[in-house]
This record gives structure tokens, sequence and C-alpha cells, in this order.
């Protein structure tokens, strides 16, 4: 019941602050702007929160430090890009978007790389391959 | 020893097909009691299970399993006690070593791999040994980890051992880690 009532509460809340997003500022461009920044700010807190709990030295620890990074990387090319058309930034400057979204996909590559060695390092299909025939192979003894 | 666990098994366990066991044992009993639970669950039970030691190095213990006629290639072993090059994570056989009993989230990462991994209905869970990890941890952190293990286990469906020597200094942790658990057997 507890839980019900937390899940009613919190989308009660997130459809409240969308409504009030939309009313506050009227225009689409604004309000797509705004909730993609809220969303990318929502990651980055989760992503803290597990970096936090995990022990010092893990693998995934080390992973969502990777994932922290591209989350933060997105989230200043997104705000950047928002004020380029806010503030009609032109020039040099409007080129840095560039860069945010080029190191924010260098980074990604990263993630995927520490993530790809994770599987390789946690997974056991192969030697659950093995058992699986030394059970085989006990059956048909038998 | 050996009658004893099986007949500890027989009394209390044998009809329950999956279960978390806190298992206690003595000091001078400790190889012996660990040796007969793991032959009784892979030649008894003849079922594939996850051994994670804290205690001994994984090399040393499937050693120890063959000299007393266990099958190790019923067991996936989870080392978190032989050093590794810059304390990282390698993999031989049918051994992932962890590098660190602090590490707890890759120990967990590890036995949930291995477990889901597993081709039999029926599985075992073997974790040597909870005083090992209080030396290295926390008792909150411990008492934390147990309450997770056991959750897994549950949720795992398997049959789990939690292994500890009896201590006097720890008894207040492994009463609260009996609630956890479905049964605690000394030997």
């Amino acid at each position: 019941m507890n839980e019900t009532l937390k899940i009613i509460f919190a989308t009660v809340a997130i459809l409240a602050g969308i409504a009030s997003i939309i009313i506050v500022l009227g225009n689409a461009e604004y309000i797509i702007a705004s909730l993609s920044l809220t969303f990318g700010v929502l990651a980055i807190i989760w992503t803290l929160t597990a970096h936090g709990s995990l022990s010092p030295g893990s693998s995934l620890r080390s992973y969502t430090a990777y994932f922290l990074a591209c989350l933060v990387f997105v989230l200043i090319y997104s705000v950047w890009n928002n004020a380029i058309t806010i503030f009609n930034i032109t020039g040099y400057l409007s080129y840095l978007e560039y860069l945010f979204v080029t190191i924010a996909y260098l980074l990604f590559v990263s993630a995927a790389y520490k993530i790809y060695s994770i599987g390789k390092e946690f997974g056991f299909q192969k030697e659950a391959g093995k058992i699986k025939m030394v059970m085989e192979k006990k059956k048909n003894r038998r | 020893m050996v009658f004893k666990i099986k007949v500890e098994y027989k009394k209390k366990l044998s009809k329950l097909k999956e279960y978390v066991v806190l298992a206690t044992v003595d000091a001078e009993s400790y190889q012996e009691a660990n040796l007969a639970l793991v032959k009784h669950l892979t030649q008894g039970e003849k079922i594939p299970g996850v051994y994670v030691t804290l205690n001994k190095p994984c090399k040393t213990m499937a050693g120890l399993f063959k000299r007393s006629g266990i099958d190790t290639r019923m067991i996936l072993f989870i080392d978190a006690v032989t050093k590794t090059a810059g304390g990282k994570l390698e993999k031989s056989d049918n051994c992932l070593y962890i590098g660190n009993p602090e590490n707890l989230s890759d120990i967990s990462i590890a036995m949930d791999q291995a477990v889901m991994a597993l081709p039999s209905k029926e599985k075992f869970v073997f974790f040597d040994s909870l005083n090992t990890l209080l030396l290295f941890n926390s008792l909150s952190t411990v008492a934390r980890f147990v309450h997770f293990l056991a959750s897994k286990m549950r949720a795992w469906s398997v049959k789990g051992i939690i292994i500890t020597l009896e201590k006097r200094a720890h008894k207040e942790l492994i009463d609260e880690l009996n609630q956890y658990c479905d049964l605690k057997i000394d030997f």
C-alpha cells in the first residue's frame, strides 16, 4: 500500500512539474529543452547515488564513473545548445557544442568498452557449458 | 564428521529444495565440514554450484576438493583472496579472481552471473566464510551484505550455505544474521 501511494504521489508530482514548465515557458522549444535538462539532471543524480553505493575499486563503480562523465557532457552539450538559441550566440563560441558532443561520444565509446570488459570478466557462459557437458556425461553413465 | 553432517542434512534439510543455512563450525573441524558439505552437494545431491572463497585461494581449494574426491568440474569458483596484478579481475578455467575481499560489489555481481549461468534447476551457493569477511569489512557492512546475500539466495532458488567460525566475539552478529536464514546448523 505504501509503495502504491509513493508511486501515485511521484506520478502526480512529475505531471505537476511538467504542467508548470509548460504553463510558465509557453514556447515549445523552451519546454522541450527544459524537460530534457530535467531528465538529464535526474539521470546524473541517480548515477551519482549508484556510484556512492558501490564498493571502491569495483568494476561497476568504474563503469558508473564513465557513464556519469558521458551524462555530464551530454548535459553540457544540451545546455550550450539551448544557450545558443536563447542568447543568439554566434561565432567560434557556437562551435563549442561540437566539442562537447564529440567528447560525450568518445566517453560513450569508453563506457561501452568498459561494459564489454565487464561482460568478458563476469561472463560464465563458457564455463557453464562445460558443467552442462559433465552433467550430461554423468547422466548417460547412469 | 561426514556422518554427523549427513545426519544433520537428512534431518533438517532433505525435504527442502531451496534454503539459506548459516553453518557455524569450530576452527578444528572447519575444513572437514566444508569438504563434507560440498561433497554432499556435488556427489550426494549431484548438483552444480558456486563456491565463494575468502579464506584460501581457489587453487588450494580445488586441490583439497580433488583429494577428497569432489568433482571440481561441477563448481564455479569465485576467489576474493588471491591478489591479482593491480587488483584487477582475472579469470582462469572455472575461477574468477576478484582480488580483494572488500570489493563486495564485484563479489555480488560475480555470484549473480555465476548462479544464473549454471545449467541446472537445482544449484548451490557456498559462501566461505563470514568471519573472513569481518576481517576486511565493518560489522554493519557484513550484516547488510548477509541480508542481501540471503535475499539473493532466495531469489536464485538455490541451496545456500553461509559458513562461519563459531566465535564468541561475533555471537551477537551471528544471532542477528540467524533471522535472515532458514536454519542455523552447528557442526
